[in-house]
């Protein structure tokens, strides 16, 4: 703790002799916001999309990107804790009905469909898109809830630049970040390296136990290590190459329930990831027309162990789990742009997978082995009539394990109806699948090989406008949809007593998406900006003869909401956010009592900051606190979250 | 800028509104009023890993209900999987299998009078005639935690062998029976005076459930593993079957095989004269305990295969039938008469599957 005020303070008084040094040494902060854009590119023609820009990324290098989607989305994180599992749900959807990709890998494990958001630093993130229900389609298929595109940018700065950051929280943690880069006219090198480790041991008010005792988050510190390096390449004749590569080492304790009355030294439990995602892409334009063409090779080791003490110094393993996945990809994309009015596109991509599970803790171990290979196409045709109007057709065919789904239809619209406002009134309507995972089909005991695809038809509807005025620049969006979703998998006991997955229940999403931002420069170098979003989610079992028929689905909030504020002036920056969620069920049954609910809860974060040049190098330092009104909370039932929380970041850039 | 300053003002507001709250564990209630004197407690084990389990009371005289008896009490939570409960001398003692806790609640009022923690994974309770001592069965460890009802608080352990971990257990003539239900085929017996195991003997594979009826005799039902169990050396997967033990030789009979491929969906259960045995096997089954004879009737035809727990009433032999549905949704319970007529049903938590009866 005393470490922690001290570099807080020494972090204080950088920013208070930056001040000193005048308005000379300021440095203008470029500032981005979530973009609304007023004049449709052809590829986004009736395109629900949202971005998360770069300045908010580099706002939150030291979060997970499972905070920054939380903060700057409609979409809702579900965390059972700090650096532990955090999925996402969109549009009331399942996590595995989110395609999750980063620089056009697919994350989602094969085995289990999802992706653990908590395992994406921020720091290697320079875009991010979030394409919401039927739109997915224009980037993967089985997204019946959307898409987040994550990406790296494909250039390196000329020259040599370097870039460290250090950052330092409460709960001993500790994030290191350095990226070294070089380039020429003709090659660019990126070096990524992030060290990030926690004791994670954060107290709390445990409401869930008799008499409300102050606990502490036990058994849950990580320690993760996270390596990028990119390469980029013009080539002689036009081409853009480049070589992504990105490998995780991590190991995370995974934390009790609030409601677990076991010392960790009886029983413990925790999870070892080593991972290495590679791409490589090819790239170039002939006039018109854009070609591209990726491969790729995934590769993931899981281990997770839950063991106890036998007492005596003995302890045994009732879980020893490994999963290893290998998967391996490439993609064909061509885009051919006919004039300004005509766009048609091509993408074919192959797909492998095989992933081998066994948990060596039973005398008879337990697992599976899977293989899955997989085709899918896509053309479309972007056609704008008038100006004003803009018009698109798609279709997707996917073959799975020899056998072909059904097309995948998808219709998009939009139409400008006043330019100088930026006002656009945009519609799609789709059909999208999302096939079983690997450990539905064959996990052992209880893999169904018979399941079904998910099946969901979504239809969205969209007013956006935005305009700048003189010093004020604002916009906004609302997004009315629907989507029905039949086939919907659920795990449910046999009689034989193990778990399997059936194609049980039916799925009413209803929906509104919405978001606003207003930005007025007061100043030459003073800027106030502020972005909210809202979204209502009702997504219900429409299962008749369901015992949850009717109900809300589980952790699907019905309302969630988040808003921003920033001023910045000269080298100065303000910033706050503000993020809502309300109740949200734990089960199909749609009832409070009894654990049923988890409580609603509104979390502040604010952080100050400052931009500044040292002997040419440049200097960002900021404090921030997490949780500022330290509200106890729960994003999921029995998972303690932390309270109020503070960090101290200092980052060093060199380079032109 | 009056107006943006207005909405700086009003933003502003709603986040410090906003940023003021307190958790609220109230459940939701309704009428039951205090004390819980008559009727019955069922506990609802919850999912897995949610730490949602939760205690109710019904009424069966006003034929109200009260939800999370154990919430509205305490202000807390109950915990993760309720796994069994046990009424002695006005406590209810209710174990909470992945909390690592067993509570002893004042069944009146259903406050907290104490409670053992950091067990590794508790299972069941049996209590001594003299009132004086408890035994805690474990899975994952072949140890008994001996404890004092009175107090909750551990005295002893007892170390069985040749068993590996410990499940139901019958105390008659100062004898505990203990089943070793996962992965084992053999019943452990203890002397409750020296806490020394006396004797070991086999029965079917995975005795999973007994009860003790009016002749002396317990009753243990195998559910005969599966293809996933890692039974010892030796030890095949066998069809289900139904064992009699003579309390007092230990001489265990095997009375019935069952059919292969069913499902035991319930623990054993008998009446209050401790005359007829029921369980759930595809349907629910009455035996009567003197003749042995197996009925080619069921007693009650059930539908789907969500039927978690049977108990029989012994102020009025009404039967209980616990019924967790798809196991992710709210359960209920389904009343029968002696006769296998439906009385009534009503919705309880998540997984219900333990009946206390006062």
């Amino acid at each position: 703790m005393k470490r922690l005020i001290a570099i807080l303070l020494s972090v204080l008084a950088t920013l208070g002799s930056a001040w000193a040094q005048g308005a000379d040494s300021l440095r203008t902060v470029e500032v981005e916001e979530i973009v609304v854009s007023s004049a449709r590119s052809l590829r986004d023609v009736g395109v629900q999309k949202s971005l998360i820009s770069d300045a908010v990324l580099k706002e939150s290098l030291s979060a997970s990107m499972a905070e920054v989607l939380a903060q700057n989305s409609t979409i809702f994180i579900k965390s059972s804790g700090r650096a532990t599992l955090s999925t996402a749900s969109l549009r009331g959807t399942a996590p595995s009905h989110t395609a999750v990709s980063w620089n056009g890998v697919e994350l989602a494990s094969p085995m289990l469909g999802m992706v653990d958001f908590s395992m994406i630093p921020s720091y290697f993130v320079d875009g991010s898109e979030v394409y919401h229900g039927s739109t997915s389609v224009n980037v993967t298929g089985g997204g019946i809830g959307g898409a987040v595109a994550l990406s790296t940018t494909d250039e390196a700065p000329k020259g040599l630049r370097l870039q460290y950051i250090q950052s330092l929280a409460s709960f001993s943690t500790h994030d290191e970040y350095l990226r070294v880069s070089y380039g020429t006219e003709r090659w660019g090198s990126s070096t990524r390296l992030l060290n990030s480790a926690s004791e994670n041991d954060f107290p709390y008010i445990n409401y869930d136990k008799v008499g409300h005792p102050r606990e502490y988050n036990k058994s849950c510190g990580y320690h993760d290590m996270h390596l990028l390096q990119e390469f980029y390449l013009n080539g002689r004749r036009g081409g853009r190459w480049s070589l992504k590569m990105w490998a995780t080492d991590s190991s995370r304790g995974i934390p009790k329930l609030s409601v677990d009355f076991r010392d960790d030294d009886l029983t413990k439990a925790w999870q070892d990831e080593q991972s290495v995602r590679t791409v490589a892409a090819w790239r170039r334009s002939f006039g018109g027309l854009r070609v591209a063409v990726s491969g790729g090779y995934n590769y993931d080791n899981l281990h997770y162990i839950y063991q106890f003490s036998k007492g005596g110094g003995q302890v045994q393993r009732a879980v020893d789990s490994r999963s290893l996945t290998h998967h391996a990809f490439g993609v064909a994309d061509a885009e051919w742009s006919i004039g300004n009015s005509l766009m048609l596109a091509a993408n074919l991509k192959a797909n492998l997978s095989m992933v081998e599970s066994e948990d060596v803790a039973p005398l008879v171990p337990v697992g599976f082995k899977g293989r899955r290979e997989e085709l899918s196409s896509f053309l479309s045709a972007r056609w704008k009539p008038l100006e004003s109007v803009g018009l698109a057709a798609s279709v997707r065919e996917e073959w799975r394990d020899g056998r072909w789904s059904p097309v995948i239809p998808a219709l998009f619209a939009d139409v400008t109806l006043l330019e100088d406002w930026g006002l656009i009134v945009s519609s799609s309507v789709a059909k999208n699948y999302h096939h079983p995972t690997l450990s539905d089909l064959y996990f052992v005991p209880g893999g169904n090989p018979n399941l079904l695809p998910e099946e969901g038809v979504t239809f969205d509807l969209g007013v956006e406008c935005g305009a700048e005025r003189g010093a004020l620049e604002w916009g906004g969006k609302v997004t009315l949809y629907g989507s029905n979703i039949s086939n919907w998998i659920l795990w449910t006991p046999t009689i034989k007593g193990f778990w399997t997955p059936e194609n049980l229940a039916k799925v009413k999403s209803r929906g509104v998406e919405s978001r606003a931002n207003v930005a007025y420069r007061f100043a030459p170098e003073g800027r106030v900006e502020m972005n909210l979003i809202f979204a209502y989610t009702s997504s219900v079992n429409d299962t008749e003869e369901s015992a949850g028929y009717g109900n809300q689905l589980p952790y699907v909030p019905l309302y969630s909401a988040s808003a921003g504020a920033k001023v910045t002036l000269g080298g100065w920056e303000l910033r706050y956010v503000w993020q809502y969620y309300s109740e949200r069920y734990t089960s199909y049954s749609g009832t409070s009592f009894g654990g049923g609910v988890v409580d609603g809860y509104s979390l502040s974060d604010v952080a100050l900051g400052r931009d500044f040049e040292l002997w040419g190098v440049g200097v960002r330092a900021a404090l921030g606190v997490n949780n500022l009104f330290d509200v106890t909370y729960q994003s999921v039932l029995s998972r303690p979250m932390p309270p109020r929380n503070y960090s101290a970041t200092l980052e060093v850039r060199w380079g032109k | 800028m009056k107006k943006l300053f207005s909405l700086l003002s009003i933003f502003a507001a709603t986040l410090l509104l906003g940023g003021c709250q307190t958790p609220d564990n109230n459940p939701s209630g309704d009428e039951t009023p205090v004390p819980y004197d008559e009727g019955v407690y069922i506990l609802c084990e919850g999912s897995y890993g949610a730490g949602n389990a939760s205690l109710w009371f019904y009424d069966r005289d006003t034929k109200s209900l009260k939800a999370d008896i154990f919430g509205a009490a305490n202000d807390a939570k109950l915990g993760d999987v309720g796994q069994s409960m046990l009424l002695h001398n006005g406590d209810l003692l209710v174990v909470v299998n992945n909390s690592g806790v067993v509570y002893s609640l004042d069944a009146s009022t259903g406050v907290v009078k104490g409670m053992i923690e950091n067990l590794l994974s508790p299972r069941f309770i049996a209590i001594d005639p003299s009132g004086t001592k408890g035994y805690i069965s474990q899975m994952y460890t072949n140890k008994l935690v001996v404890f004092d009802p009175r107090t909750m608080t551990l005295t002893d352990e007892v170390t069985l062998e040749g068993v590996a971990d410990a499940e139901q257990m019958v105390i008659w003539g100062g004898k505990l029976f203990v089943a070793a239900w996962s992965n084992g085929h053999k019943i452990a017996v203890v002397d409750t005076a020296t806490d020394k195991q006396v004797d070991l003997f086999e029965v079917g594979v995975q005795p999973y459930s007994m009860v003790l009826d009016k002749n002396g005799y317990i009753w243990v039902v195998c559910d005969g593993g599966n293809e996933w169990s890692s039974l010892p050396e030796g030890v095949e997967v066998e069809a289900p079957s139904l064992w009699r033990i003579s309390a007092e030789s230990h001489e265990a009979t095997k009375l019935h095989t069952f059919t292969p491929g069913g499902y035991f969906r319930s623990r054993l259960a008998i009446d209050g004269e401790g005359d007829t045995l029921l369980f759930i096997y595809d349907a629910v089954w009455a035996v009567d305990v003197t003749s042995g004879e197996f009925p080619s009737e069921p007693l009650i035809a059930v539908e789907g295969w969500g039927q978690y727990g049977l108990d029989v009433d012994p102020t009025n032999g009404d039967i209980y039938i616990a019924d967790a549905k798809d196991y992710v949704s709210n359960g209920a319970v389904l009343r029968y008469n002696n006769k296998g007529e439906k009385i009534d049903e009503f919705e309880v938590g998540l997984l219900p599957s333990k009946f206390v009866f006062r």
